[in-house]
């Protein structure tokens, strides 16, 4: 998965087994200045040493935690509930909830896609309890007139709200997964980890939705 | 008689991933080929699809908004512990009280019948050794809950200033102040 800060994040956590005893005093060394590090130098620490940072007492490894995921965590809760004022609500309670269970994150996954899970519920929980609003007509009206062709600039925009009508009608499990694959770029097994199912459930889910919406903008 | 995809292997072949059976059958089933094509636009069309960005002076906003809202969190948190993990101490502190009232009200030496006090006729206290009573439970219950406790909660408990046993009872949850009147009923009942 890619970070926001542009650096490749993988599901593997390092874990302090078989190491011998000079390796583990070296790392362990590391990981003491790591988690010693200035304020102004935790965006330098990758997710894992901010968060081992942050369970050692370092409340500041947080923040840099937020200014990491803020715009991923943001534009997840944007899309499935279509506004900004909803969106940053959403995504200031992921953080929240992550700041309260990050004490208890053992690294299992990746903390985005730790993040993606919390997200995914918080979303869903609040989506069940109040439907996004359905996109303006006037979305589709937003061309810019300067482009080469206008009409099929017209079209595409017309196919896009239809597009997203459709998605809005998915069930909330088919909707979680093409969101994660097509607009956060998680794998399929970061995707069965955020959902807490299996990579199998996950691909059928995924087809599945694109079926559904095959069908949803054929019949309208 | 030919397999189709399964929809798993759809989706492979849409990561381009798919097993050489799956390029195969792709290859002579015009009917998969198409479903592939289908669905590989509707994801194409997807991406296209794009969530409204923020004014980047939103981000400093919201991180803001974030510290001040963990903040709030950890002003409740005392200690770093969730503030639920002592909920049950004002309940225990009461109970405690309680059951220390109780006690001491039980171990009270009774007064003879018609002597107006413990002084006996050569002015010395009636100091005859109060016997044990046999712990019904009520003891070993006390003991029990404070072993968990501070002293400074104990101390508050049985020597609480104006106010306090308000405050506590406050804190109960409602199951926990029915158990408190069952408690003070049948402990009540019993002097």
């Amino acid at each position: 998965m890619r970070s926001a800060a542009g650096t490749i994040t993988t599901g593997s956590w390092p874990r302090a087994v078989a190491q011998s005893a000079p390796e583990m005093k070296a790392s362990t060394r590391v990981r003491q200045e790591q988690e010693k590090a200035p304020a102004a130098d935790m965006s330098a620490l990758d997710d894992a040493a901010l968060v081992r940072a942050f369970q050692a007492g370092r409340a500041e490894a947080f923040d840099a935690i937020v200014v990491r995921h803020r715009r991923q965590v943001y534009l997840l809760c944007q899309r499935f509930v279509r506004n900004h004022e909803d969106a940053a609500d959403l995504a200031q309670d992921v953080f929240v909830r992550a700041f309260k269970g990050l004490q208890r994150f053992k690294g299992d996954a990746s903390l985005a896609t730790w993040l993606y899970r919390i997200g995914v519920n918080v979303c869903l929980n609040r989506v069940s309890v109040k439907r996004p609003e359905p996109a303006a007509l006037d979305e589709a009206a937003h061309v810019d007139a300067r482009t080469a062709d206008p009409l099929h600039e017209l079209m595409r925009g017309e196919r896009a709200v239809a597009l997203q009508a459709a998605i809005e009608k998915l069930p909330p499990k088919q909707k979680a997964t093409l969101m994660l694959r097509v607009y956060q770029e998680c794998s399929h097994e970061e995707i069965a980890t955020a959902l807490g199912s299996t990579v199998g459930a996950v691909k059928a889910n995924f087809f599945h939705a694109l079926g559904n919406l095959r069908r949803i903008l054929k019949s309208s | 008689m030919m397999n189709h995809l399964s929809p798993e292997e759809f989706v492979d072949a849409l990561d381009g991933a798919g097993a050489a059976r799956v390029s195969a059958h792709l290859a002579e089933c015009e009917a998969c080929r198409t479903e592939l094509s289908e669905m590989r636009a509707v994801v194409d069309g997807a991406e296209t699809l794009e969530a409204a960005e923020p004014s980047p002076l939103f981000w400093d906003h919201f991180s803001a908004r974030v510290k001040e809202a963990t903040a709030r969190e950890t002003a409740s948190m005392p200690g770093g512990w969730s503030w639920g993990a002592f909920a049950w101490k004002p309940a225990a502190a009461i109970l405690v009280a309680a059951a220390a009232l109780v006690i001491g009200l039980n171990m009270r030496p009774a007064a003879p019948a018609g002597d107006p006090g413990f002084l006996v006729a050569d002015g010395k206290a009636d100091v005859a050794p109060v016997p044990l009573l046999e712990d019904d439970g009520t003891w070993s219950l006390m003991t029990a809950l404070a072993a968990d406790m501070e002293w400074d909660q104990v101390s508050e408990a049985v020597s609480p200033v104006a106010g306090t046993s308000d405050v506590l009872i406050e804190a109960l949850t409602p199951s926990q102040r029915e158990a408190l009147a069952r408690l003070l009923e049948k402990e009540m009942g019993e002097l």
